[in-house]
């Protein structure tokens, strides 16, 4: 007869043999031939009266023999039905039945760590077709499909402004994949100063030229009239003196030092009727993180001039970092 | 050191020295410090770097150095250019007044007359 309601989905009912047991009347503890897990999950028949677990009988030597509470009469008539699995057997589920909730997370954190980087030959399990079949994938392949590709860079968000100094790039240094901070590749430091007042300079004497306007300082490395990048890298230095009222024939110089002795110079005279003098000077520099740049003006006018600081032809100074060299 | 410049130039002179020295042996230098013009440096051969006594005991001359340059700008720029001296001249000789009743000359002694140098 088939089962009413529904079918048992694991273990067994099966009826043990006890053909071996001796039946006296003096005799109560009597091997099972297997194992059970407790006394009710026995039906115990003796001379067709069902007995109460328990009370009738109870198990012994781990469930391994059954000991009736009256021992059994010579000749008496007894079968034991075992209900479901034998302890410590095995329950086979059945397929597809083992769902996330019964798994426990020490199916993952109770594991050893793998110890060392993924071999493309490690397996991975994945879920194919999402929902589909559950399948194993190599490394190997999951590498083509998760690696940095054209468009992981198409698909994020734009930036759509200047990057902060701080903001990152991932690069390949020599074969090693890197992140590199944007700043070292951008021309920074950089400032650019001009002279907002004018400032008296002695004949024959370089004076170094005072900037009081900032018009950019990106890493606020200019201050007391010298540019300190503090970052070691080459940089171009440029600068424009202009000298007012020099006499026909005489020149003035702008002049970067470095580190306070004089780097190089760039000489003009004023010719005929042209009694403003304005002299360029730039430079490709190296600079280490605390070597600095200042830009010094001469004249041989004979008597004090004036460099030129609050018009629209005035003095000015400035420098960046050559990013790349 | 105020006028700097000057009282290292006489100093040159009375050494038998000439102001080329300045060229490439000389830095005078002011670092915008509020300490002044000082000798940076000096390599002046057989000429040891001058003293702080030196240099000020120089400073009447100097100043009239400075004074008299002040003068010789003022002149210069005053004269007007070549090409307009050249032409009053030319006048002045076509009148046949190439003497000191030219107007080139009353032109230029009024300009000097004006800007007299100071006694060195």
């Amino acid at each position: 007869m088939a089962y009413i309601g529904k079918s048992i989905e694991s273990g067994t009912f099966s009826v043990l043999d006890t053909s071996g047991n001796t039946y006296n009347g003096s005799n109560v503890t009597f091997s099972l031939g297997t194992q059970v897990g407790s006394a009710a999950q026995l039906l115990v028949s003796h001379d067709g009266v069902l007995q109460k677990p328990g009370t009738d009988y109870t198990l012994a030597t781990g469930g391994t023999q059954i000991t009736f509470t009256t021992a059994p009469a010579s000749g008496a008539s007894i079968f034991i039905v075992e209900i479901s699995g034998a302890v410590g057997g095995t329950i086979t589920p059945s397929d597809t039945s083992v769902t996330a909730d019964k798994l426990n997370t020490a199916l993952l954190t109770g594991q050893t760590d793998i110890g060392a980087n993924i071999a493309d030959a490690d397996l991975f399990l994945v879920d194919d077709g999402a929902g589909g079949t559950l399948r194993k994938t190599a490394a190997s392949r999951l590498k083509t499909y998760a690696g940095f590709s054209v468009s992981s860079i198409t698909g994020a968000t734009e930036l759509a402004a200047q990057p902060a100094a701080t903001d990152e790039i991932v690069l390949s240094d020599a074969g090693t994949l890197k992140r590199l901070d944007i700043k070292h590749i951008q021309n920074t430091p950089a400032v650019m100063t001009q002279k907002g007042s004018n400032q008296t300079v002695a004949t024959g004497t370089a004076t170094l030229i005072t900037f009081d306007v900032e018009d950019l300082d990106t890493d606020g490395t200019f201050a007391s009239n010298r540019f300190t990048p503090a970052v070691a890298g080459y940089y171009f230095c440029f600068g424009l003196l202009a000298f007012d009222e020099l006499s026909d024939g005489k020149g003035a110089y702008s002049i970067l030092y470095k580190n306070g002795s004089h780097y190089l110079s760039s000489a003009n005279q004023v010719g005929a009727n042209t009694s403003l003098c304005v002299t360029e000077v730039s430079a490709t520099i190296y600079l280490d993180g605390d070597d600095y740049v200042e830009l010094y003006g001469q004249h041989n006018h004979g008597s004090d001039r004036t460099a030129i600081g609050n018009s629209s032809t005035e003095c000015f100074f400035g420098a960046f970092r050559i990013a790349g060299a | 050191m105020d006028n700097l410049y000057y009282k290292v130039k006489l100093y040159l002179e009375d050494n038998s020295k000439t102001e080329s020295e300045f060229d490439s042996n000389i830095l005078l230098q002011n670092d915008a410090d509020g300490n002044g013009d000082y000798i940076k440096t000096w390599s002046v051969s057989g000429v040891a770097k001058p003293t702080d006594s030196q240099l000020n005991a120089l400073a009447t001359n100097a100043t009239k150095e400075l004074n008299n340059a002040v003068i010789r700008n003022t002149r210069k720029n005053s004269y007007g250019s070549i090409g307009d001296q050249l032409d009053l001249l030319y006048k002045d000789m076509l009148a046949g007044k190439g003497d000191s009743t030219g107007e080139w000359f009353k032109s230029i002694k009024a300009v000097k007359d004006a800007n007299a140098k100071e006694d060195a």
